[in-house]
């Protein structure tokens, strides 16, 4: 009888659907209480453990907030100097052209400072994947107008809101490294939803199946949340996000084996 | 309610479906890590059956663990574990049949 069954019979190993992945430490991270890189950080860990490949994989870490990422997942990570991820990711995976190597970026590290590097690792069509965290703003150093920052949106270094006369418009990466022919599969996800974080999953796991492949470079952008940039709550941070970064930063797919989305 | 079937297609309560009398219903459990919660809530509005709220005491660090305020109604979704940013919760689900 159901009323007769308590937690006590539910609680027991035979039942168990889900647990943190052994591929994560058992460090706690430093993050902010409900930022999105946390759960970004998860999905790639359980992608790694679905995938049986925690001893064949490289991450490169960036400078922003996740420059401590090595401390949280359990395999090989290199640390590189801001921006230049791409850059490292390249030479390793040349290096070591059977291990599935991956970079990991804000938007402030792969779209100020390390542009160049980026694109040309897009065009160049490295064959690594690219995971990039796009909140819009510099969390680590006190919430910067980044050039992913929305018109208006209020940062640190633009109080009054991004005017596009004095600080210019927004820039969509995603997009822009989608028309280069060495990018193989590029889509935008988010992690802030049970139905957001199940696709975004799909698609990093997408991005580590590619390597096989050898076709070109995988770029999955996600659009997080930096609650203590933007002053809100995490709760209400997710719920702006999907009012006012969405409509910009539209989540979907935007290129697939090699061809733009909704393109010929 | 006569002639109105609980399978008809655009009957989006799912869990009129769940819940019926004659259904076995899954019987769900949350275990939260409370010393590394950092009561963040956004487990709270991801449960579709309005099982966590956010403790009245705090845990080392200060922080409102999240808790099953309401355990009875947990169908062990998976919903509240895989938006944790710091994967503190566990899940467990057993079939029971009625
Ligand atoms: C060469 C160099 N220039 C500037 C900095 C300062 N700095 C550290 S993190 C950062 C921006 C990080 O922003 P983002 O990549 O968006 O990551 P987030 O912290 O938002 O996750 C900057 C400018 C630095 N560490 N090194
Ligand atoms: S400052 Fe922003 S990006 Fe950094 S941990 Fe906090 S919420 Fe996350
Ligand atoms: S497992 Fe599902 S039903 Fe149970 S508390 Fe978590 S979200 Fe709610």
């Amino acid at each position: 009888m159901a009323e007769n069954t308590g937690i006590k019979d539910v609680v027991r190993d035979e039942n168990l659907v889900y647990k943190k992945t052994s591929v994560l430490t058992d460090k706690v991270m430093h993050y902010c209480p409900g930022c999105g890189h946390g759960t970004a950080h998860r999905l790639i860990a359980e992608v790694i453990e679905e995938m049986e490949i925690q001893s064949g994989t490289i991450g490169v870490t960036p400078v922003g907030c996740a420059v401590l990422m090595y401390n949280y997942l359990d395999i090989d990570m290199q640390e590189a100097a801001h921006g230049r991820a791409p850059a490292v990711a390249t030479a390793i995976k040349r290096l070591m052209p059977d291990k599935y190597v991956f970079t990991y970026q804000g938007d402030g590290d792969l779209a100020a400072i390390g542009t160049a590097e980026t694109i040309h690792a897009c065009n160049r069509g490295e064959n690594i994947a690219i995971f990039f965290i796009n909140n819009g703003i510099y969390g680590m150093t006190g919430g910067q107008m980044a050039p992913t920052t929305l018109l208006g949106m209020k940062s640190s270094t633009s109080p009054y809101g991004r005017d596009v006369h004095m600080m210019g418009n927004p820039l969509k990466m995603t997009e822009l490294v989608a028309q280069l022919p060495g990018t193989w599969y590029v889509t935008r996800q988010a992690v802030h939803t049970p139905a957001s974080v199940r696709k975004a999953k799909k698609a990093i796991r997408q991005a580590f199946e590619n390597q096989k492949l050898k076709k070109g470079l995988s770029l999955v952008e996600i659009v997080s949340n930096c609650n203590s940039g933007w002053k809100m709550s995490p709760v209400d941070s997710n719920k702006w996000m999907a009012e006012n970064m969405f409509p910009f930063y539209p989540p979907g797919d935007i290129k697939l084996e090699g061809k733009l989305v909704g393109k010929e | 309610m006569a002639g109105i079937p609980i399978f008809e297609k655009h009957n989006t309560n799912k869990y009129n479906i769940l819940y019926s009398d004659t259904m076995a219903k899954p019987k769900g459990s949350i275990i939260v890590d409370r010393e590394r919660c950092k009561g963040c809530e956004i487990c709270v509005p991801a449960c579709p059956t309005g099982v966590i709220s956010l403790a009245r005491e705090v845990n080392s660090k200060g922080y409102h663990f999240s808790y099953m305020a309401n355990p009875d109604a947990c169908t062990g979704c998976t919903n509240c574990a895989i938006v944790c940013p710091d994967g503190v919760i566990t899940v467990y689900r057993k079939k029971v049949s009625t």
